[in-house]
């Protein structure tokens, strides 16, 4: 019955991308705290006396704004021994930051020994150059192919020493959006960059969009259509197409790396965090579910029966399924505008009862971020509720183990730590703009992390490792 | 305590494979693990009723999606496994 996607599918094999891994939840990013980490271990202080700093992970670097703006340079390095890095010509930019984006073939991306001897040597000759650099945004992702490695640097370069407010800078890139879809339709460009965006929109920055396109394609007409929809997209919220090179490496690729400015304080007052405060969604999250439900059918057509035995038909599966799509190929910037009101000017103080503390978006680890928030606030919080979009979907998912947690999300909603005089302010901004935002949880104390979750986000995630960091009770007073 | 071992070759890494033994083993109550072997095969160690790792390794079999070429089966001692999880990236 799916025979047009498994035709889809065949195509999307041929532009080196198994659509099913990623609808399915495959990594495709190199495991940070088991691989990346302990590569970088060593290496890092050595960089860091010659100047190379490499900062640790944050969802984007934030930086002064310099007053007359900065420059982008892309450098695309071959990766080991032999690098084609040259220190003298970093020299000759003088760039101040950079943001990194590496691809390594999969069989290395899974031992740090190895994946340090691929990117290693870059680090190291970068930082012969003697120019103080931060680099405060690395993404690390993996290719099936060993010949698409590459690492690709972009060099911040800063035009004045003046500064006000501040820059933040992401780098994302994502395969495909929906894999029943065509690779080049507007929906899977929208929606990689939207997520590129996201990292920015969740710290309220939205002014001064600048996008560095990374897309690449095996056909030179598919990497023609994915840019005129980058640029169509761009239009649609403003953003300008920074003129870089393409890595031209590796195959279907989809991402940017995105620039912001703003003249507010972005929201990482962890420290202020009380409680008292609440949790508000902007919106339902759990968008995966649906989409990972009917990747799950195709693969194994005998699933749909066991679906309609819990009253899910192929047909309301797919409907779903669509709207998810739908959902997580919308920019988030409107939700930025409403976040940067509730936050302090750049040059202010944080004050408890009109800013916003601390935000963080939806993404794959689901509501687990909650979790994250707690350990970054170091504050105790109360779940009342876990509000997903398909709660049924999650709960029939969850119960045949077809994603082992159905509170995952991409692009998706963000989560605001916001004290309660403003709560009902946020609110009524956020449906005003047509979300559905939920308050789900509320800070009760400070100290040691913990977050207490009802019973029923045990229907919404199986994976006993995401489950044991919760505190599960029956009830939630 | 005795376990049965599958390795599993073809266009198996990369490709979602292991999410679905996951899966499957998952619903058939079966115990152990599955990860990536550096030769770009997939290891499977499985505990479980022999009925029910045998439904696995049909599923295995007779998927469509995935490009198998060839499984081998082997007994081997291993510990007790209390949940079954993808092991690795």
């Amino acid at each position: 019955m799916f025979e047009e996607v498994l035709e889809r599918i065949k195509y999307y094999k041929k532009l080196g991308v198994n659509p099913l891994s990623l609808a399915t939840g495959c990594a495709v990013k190199v495991d940070l705290l088991r691989v990346v980490y302990p590569a970088l271990g060593e290496l890092v202080p050595k960089l860091r006396e010659k100047g190379l700093v490499i900062a640790p992970r944050e969802d984007a670097d934030i930086f002064p704004r310099p007053k007359d703006g900065v420059e982008i340079h892309r450098r695309i390095y071959s990766l080991g021994k032999n690098t084609n890095v040259d220190p003298k010509e970093i020299r000759s930019i003088k760039p101040s930051r950079a943001i990194v984006l590496v691809q390594v073939y999969q069989r290395y991306a899974d031992e740090p020994e190895k994946f340090a001897e691929l990117v290693g040597p870059v680090y190291e000759k970068i930082a012969e150059s003697h120019v103080p650099i931060h680099i405060g945004k690395g993404h690390s992702i993996v290719t099936p192919f060993k010949e698409d490695q590459f690492m690709m640097v972009d060099f911040i370069k800063p035009l004045s020493s003046a500064v006000e407010g501040f820059t933040l800078a992401n780098n994302d890139t994502i395969h495909i959006i929906d894999p029943t879809d065509d690779p080049g339709s507007y929906k899977q460009v929208s929606g990689a960059l939207s997520n590129t965006l996201n990292d920015l929109f969740v710290l309220g920055a939205y002014e001064n969009l600048r996008l560095a396109l990374v897309v690449n394609a095996p056909l030179e007409e598919l990497v023609d259509k994915m840019i005129k929809h980058a640029e169509k997209f761009a239009k649609e919220v403003e953003a300008e197409i920074v003129d870089v090179p393409l890595p031209k490496k590796g195959k279907l690729l989809i991402g940017a790396t995105a620039l912001a400015d703003t003249l507010k304080h972005p929201p990482v007052f962890y420290d202020k965090v009380k409680p008292g405060m609440k949790l508000i969604a902007t919106r339902p999250f759990g968008e995966l579910a649906p989409i990972n439900v009917y990747i799950a059918c195709i693969i194994d057509e005998s699933i749909i029966g066991d679906l309609e035995q819990q009253g899910l038909t192929i047909e309301a599966l797919e409907k779903y399924k669509d709207e998810a799509v739908e959902t997580i190929s919308r920019p988030n910037k409107k939700v930025a505008k409403v976040i940067n009101k509730y936050l302090p000017e750049y040059n202010e103080v944080y004050r408890e009862d009109e800013h916003i503390a601390a935000t963080t978006d939806v993404t794959g680890p689901g509501i687990y971020v909650v979790r994250e928030l707690a350990e970054q606030t170091k504050t105790k919080i109360l779940l009342h509720d876990i509000p997903l979009l398909f709660p049924e979907i999650s709960r029939i998912a969850s119960s045949l183990y077809l994603i082992p947690n159905a509170t995952a999300g991409t692009n998706g909603a963000f989560v605001v730590i916001a004290p309660n005089e403003i709560v009902d302010d946020i609110l009524s901004d956020l449906k005003a703009i047509g979300l559905n935002p939920v308050v789900f949880g509320e800070v009760i104390d400070k100290g040691e992390p913990e977050v207490i979750a009802p019973k029923k986000l045990k229907e919404y995630v199986v994976d006993r490792k995401i489950l044991s960091k919760f505190k599960i009770v029956e009830e939630v007073n | 305590m005795k376990c049965t071992k599958i390795v599993v070759h073809g266009e198996v890494q990369g490709v979602g494979f292991r999410r679905y033994v996951w899966s499957v083993a998952k619903r058939l109550g079966l115990k152990g693990y599955v990860k990536n072997l550096s030769n770009g095969r997939v290891e499977i160690v499985v505990q479980g009723d022999i009925e029910d790792i045998e439904k696995l390794l049909n599923k295995i079999r007779s998927t469509k999606i995935f490009t198998i070429q060839g499984i081998e089966r082997t007994l081997i001692e291993c510990n007790s496994f209390d949940d079954f999880e993808i092991i690795g990236y």
